[in-house]
């Protein structure tokens, strides 16, 4: 494996944001927007408690899509050692991460419009395929053997 | 002891490249978008009527800002692969990505302080629309409650510190990645020597 500092470092940043993700309710203490969790996401997603998982009674900081693709990018990074030697030279990633893309795309404007009901779990699934799919796509990067 | 050969590391910077005009226009780019997108959609959600819907236009600027925010490293690769040298390593591709996002932050909260000296009355109005769309809501109390609070909290008192020191290594690191997507999709591979 090559780039090995680099892939410790994101590691550390995933398990960071994975953590912060899940708001106080993981700490037992009261839901509080205000706090450094909740305000660190505040950018990155709208943060509805209604679409979002509760832990300990207390909504995420994240809503269920977006923790959905920490989650899939976390447990995939940890397998970039396995995924990086069955992804090298395949284009299989690439499809996935674009079926991946698409399906978020349709599902989110088909909530919009109505035309389905997503769950708070099928969206929570819908972002771990992202999320695995970015990871897939690029983890053939850390293989000795892929050109650059 | 190993010591570096400064010739060597300065042609090999210079072979590598400058990333920062990359970093720069597409951050500053990406940023201004989601300025404009928020700005724009903060507007209408002030202009408009109380419908208790759960997409608002707050809601849609947030999904739509957080998606060109998170692409911005990916964009920035591309621009460094077209417009500087084609050859880039994973490594550069990261920090360009990482680089990116911290600009997106950084400029994004100074368009932001600069629109309330403009119209400080700004973030009142919006809160104001934002609560009383979510009353409208048919939800139960305690997550009506929730959500205002919620709202409330990510509208005001945010200060430029919490903004940066906050929004910076999240931004930067979803950065980083599209930015390593961006090596894998635009960046020229070496042909094998044989």
């Amino acid at each position: 494996m090559r780039y090995k500092r680099l892939y410790t470092a994101i590691l550390a940043g995933l398990m960071f944001i994975f953590i912060a993700s899940l708001g106080n309710g993981i700490w037992n203490r009261p839901l509080d927007y205000t706090s450094w969790q909740y305000r660190a996401f505040h950018g990155v997603c709208h943060q509805m408690p209604e679409r979002s998982f509760h832990l300990n009674e207390v909504p995420m900081a994240v809503n269920t899509r977006c923790f959905g693709i920490f989650a899939g990018l976390l447990a995939a990074w940890l397998l970039v050692p396995y995924l990086m030697t069955v992804t090298v030279s395949k284009k299989w990633p690439g499809l996935i991460l674009a079926v991946a893309v698409v399906i978020q795309i349709i599902d989110f404007i088909a909530g919009q419009f109505a035309v389905w009901n997503s769950t708070n779990f099928t969206r929570f699934i819908l972002g771990i395929f992202l999320g695995i799919a970015l990871v897939s796509m690029i983890a053939d990067q850390f293989n000795k053997t892929t050109n650059q | 002891m190993q010591q570096t050969d400064p010739v060597n590391y300065e042609n090999s910077s210079a072979q590598e490249g400058n990333y920062w005009p990359s970093v720069l226009i597409i951050g500053g780019i990406f940023s201004l978008i989601g300025f404009v997108i928020n700005i724009a959609f903060g507007y209408i959600q002030i202009g408009s009527e109380p419908t208790g819907s759960l997409f608002s236009p707050l809601m849609m600027s947030s999904v739509v800002v957080c998606l060109a925010t998170c692409v911005g490293g990916l964009v920035a690769v591309w621009h460094f692969t077209k417009d500087v040298s084609a050859h880039l390593k994973m490594g550069r591709g990261a920090l360009i990505g990482f680089l990116t996002g911290a600009v997106i932050v950084v400029a994004s909260t100074l368009l932001n302080e600069l629109w309330l000296t403009i119209d400080p009355d700004y973030t009142e109005k919006l809160l104001e629309s934002v609560i009383e769309n979510v009353e409208a809501m048919d939800l139960p109390a305690d997550t009506r409650d929730q959500m205002i609070d919620q709202m409330a909290a990510g509208i005001t008192d945010t200060s430029i510190t919490q903004q940066l020191f906050l929004g910076i290594p999240i931004t930067g690191i979803l950065n980083l990645l599209t930015g390593m997507l961006g090596v894998k999709l635009f960046a020229a591979k070496e042909e094998e020597t044989f």
